[in-house]
């Protein structure tokens, strides 16, 4: 059988990896492409036309509200993960409360459709 | 000669795990680094046979056309000669940082596809999954959750109104399917019993379904492959839900502002989420690296006689490394044909069909393959 | 405390959170200090892992560095604050004292005396220092397989707790609702 190492040793290794490659990319860019800055190039993008105000203005609440309700599903999905490794186990039991637990949320999703949170536009 | 092998093969004995580790990762990031350049060819070519013209297809090596082959490496000799520009309103530090994020992402994420079943080296088996934690496939959960970071930052850092508007939108998209996403494939964890992709993927191939289909799960949880399928295309900011970094739309999106280089970073990290993904959709429901009727211990069975005990075990990984590809390249083919086909998303209605649409559906199938299995095993 | 590989690691990894911690409170861009407390909150999650502890680790990754930090992320750019000055100028008295507990707090969970209060009080539940409590201590399954542990103690030991969560979690919707949709009867919107 192999020698037992740390199942977390690799995803060390890879990320000094990944670094190194995407470093190392966007390090070869900076030392191989040519340096001409124009004030017309760093300018901001609109398609070419002079800016009008700046990019720090006050978005839509709407976002706030998607992150949110991603958070509390995303919860839930982690918790429904947990039953679902001992459904062998749990068995009956295990699907009625969770059953519950589902039928809860379920509940507060209807909440969230029937009160127009995730309407965009 | 004979002492300095000695020597080596000791070493290498004695730290097989380490060793092993780094082929396995070093395999598995050349597949991503290939993934990137041949996707870029598949793209241009199918997107051109489609649209009933040829596409590129004389850029070739050393004097032979290829089909066009060398386009990649020509796009990335350009590319990297680039001029390498940081936009003077852009927050540098995290302009230089959002493109590193998703291409490290993605390599990360590739490393938790099991590649084939096991290698046997010297007496060691060595399984042929690079990253294999307790937590099974939810470390690619992990690692797509952290991608979004990527997209969110470089829309903020370009200091631009519609490169933000842009990184905003694909981020609330993003996060929004990953829901269904993650619900989809819960059905899956309680069928096969596991959350670990080797586990499952043995599993696939140990019965057959009445009698004649292969234990698959897109047989046994035909919704979840579809819901599956379908939020894979959403994870990835691919057509049809392409909005927000689509061309006609605001520009190129939250990616508006950068280039050469960097540009080509953020498409590093998408063609290997979409590898990864496309692979992950194989091992769950077609089976990953084992062949339809003939699973892989019997394939070393079969192979034994013709080479010895352990290169068997080599070329039945080599088979099921190729097998993976394949399966997974049929995934890819209809990224690339639905990017073709289909037109794009309002972003509100994108939104409602995350939100409204799939993720009751993802519910109602978990609570109708509950009672079902429930049935059929607990009773 | 043996000298090995994961020691070390655990290790640099603490002192990493730590120190990224300090770097977190003296940023002036609001983006920044979020963007390093998501570094933060994935050290704590190898740092977990080092302690065997898989399923919180990978938790920790998709729920706080991958849900969390990104309401953080979005509301620190959406409400577009403009970046804070640091503030050199003289400490207040309410600063010291505060510098002051928290060092005493590090030496005292540090040292002897305090390694001696939580070893008594460990006793006093019955439990000799570096093993897990009787109702933990109730492996179900083999003591890799943390996730089906972490589970089943969940859904045998906790099971109320289990229950309650949702109802948390339905309150946690409604508050949201309610205050985003007060907001935006305000404001007006720019989507």
């Amino acid at each position: 059988m192999t020698a037992s190492i740390n199942p977390y040793f690799p995803i060390l290794i890879a990320f000094v990896l990944g670094l190194l490659i995407a470093g190392g990319a966007t390090a070869a860019s900076f030392l191989l492409g040519p340096k001409k800055p124009n004030p017309a190039k760093l300018d901001v993008y609109e398609c070419g036309v002079p800016v009008v105000g700046t990019a720090r203005q006050r978005l839509s609440v709407k976002f706030y509200l998607t992150a949110i309700l991603f958070i509390l599903f995303d919860i839930e999905t982690v918790f429904l993960y947990l039953w679902a490794v001992l459904f062998d186990e749990l068995r009956w039991f295990g699907i009625i409360e969770v059953g519950l637990f589902v039928g809860t949320l379920v509940v507060g999703y209807i909440y969230i459709l029937r009160r127009g949170a995730l309407n965009w536009d | 000669m004979e002492g300095t092998v000695g020597v080596v093969t000791q070493f290498l004995d004695s730290n097989i795990g380490v060793v092993a580790t780094l082929g396995k990762i070093a395999l598995a990031l050349a597949i991503a680094l290939q993934v990137a350049p041949i996707m870029v060819w598949v793209e241009r070519r199918q997107a051109a046979f489609i649209q009933r013209r040829i596409g590129p297809n004389r850029v070739g090596l050393f004097g032979f056309k290829l089909f066009g082959l060398g386009q990649p490496l020509a796009d990335t000799i350009k590319l990297l000669f680039k001029e390498d520009f940081v936009p003077k309103q852009a927050n540098k530090f995290f302009y230089i940082l959002a493109p590193i994020v998703p291409a490290v992402m993605g390599l990360l994420a590739i490393q938790g596809i099991p590649l084939a079943k096991e290698i046997v080296v010297g007496g060691h088996t060595i399984n042929m999954q690079p990253v294999s934690l307790n937590a099974g496939f939810l470390y690619l959960f992990a690692m797509s959750a952290l991608g979004v970071y990527g997209v969110a930052l470089a829309g903020w850092a370009s200091n631009n109104k519609y490169a933000l508007l842009g990184g905003l939108r694909a981020s609330a998209q993003m996060i929004s399917y990953e829901i269904a996403m993650g619900l989809a494939l819960l059905p899956m964890v309680f069928i096969y019993g596991t959350l670990d992709l080797q586990a499952m993927i043995a599993a696939q191939s140990d019965s057959l379904l009445f009698g004649v289909l292969p234990n698959w799960g897109i047989f046994l949880s035909p919704i979840s492959f579809v819901i599956f399928v379908i939020t894979m295309f959403a994870e990835t900011n691919r057509l049809p839900f392409d909005l927000a970094e689509g061309e006609a739309e605001l520009v190129a999106g939250f990616l508006v502002e950068y280039g050469s280089m960097r540009w080509s970073l953020f498409f590093l990290g998408e063609y290997a989420m979409m590898f990864t993904l496309s692979a992950l959709t194989t091992c769950v429901f077609l089976g990953g690296y084992e062949l339809p009727w003939l699973s892989q211990s019997e394939l070393v069975a079969l192979l034994t006689p013709v080479f010895s005990a352990e290169p068997a075990t080599w070329v039945a990984s080599l088979i099921g490394l190729v097998v993976l590809l394949t399966k997974t390249a049929i995934f890819m083919f209809l990224f690339v044909q639905a990017r073709f086909t289909l037109p794009r998303f309002r972003y509100d209605q994108l939104m409602r069909v995350g939100w409204v649409y799939l993720l009751p559906l993802a519910l109602v199938n978990l609570v109708v393959l509950a009672l079902i299995v429930g049935i059929m095993r607990l009773t | 405390m043996q000298m090995d590989l994961n020691f070390i690691a655990f290790v640099m990894m603490g002192l990493a959170a730590t120190i990224l911690s300090g770097v977190m409170i003296t940023r002036r861009w609001p983006v920044s200090a979020a963007m390093v407390l998501i570094a933060v909150m994935t050290l704590l999650a190898g740092m977990f892992g080092l302690l065997e502890a898989h399923f919180a680790a990978v938790a920790q990754i998709i729920v706080y560095a991958g849900a969390i930090m990104v309401v953080f992320v979005f509301v620190m750019m959406l409400l577009n604050l403009p970046p804070e000055e640091l503030r050199f100028g003289g400490i207040t008295w309410g600063e010291m004292v505060l510098i002051g507990v928290g060092i005493l707090a590090a030496v005292f969970l540090g040292t002897q005396v305090g390694q001696g209060l939580l070893t008594q009080g460990l006793e006093s539940m019955g439990v000799a220092p570096g093993q897990t409590p009787a109702h933990a201590r109730s492996l179900y399954f083999a003591p890799g397989e943390n996730v089906k542990n972490v589970a089943s103690t969940m859904f045998v030991d906790y099971l109320w707790a289990f229950e309650l969560v949702s109802f948390l979690i339905l309150a946690a919707v409604i508050g949201s609702i309610v205050i985003a949709k007060k907001r935006s009867a305000d404001n007006a919107n720019a989507a």
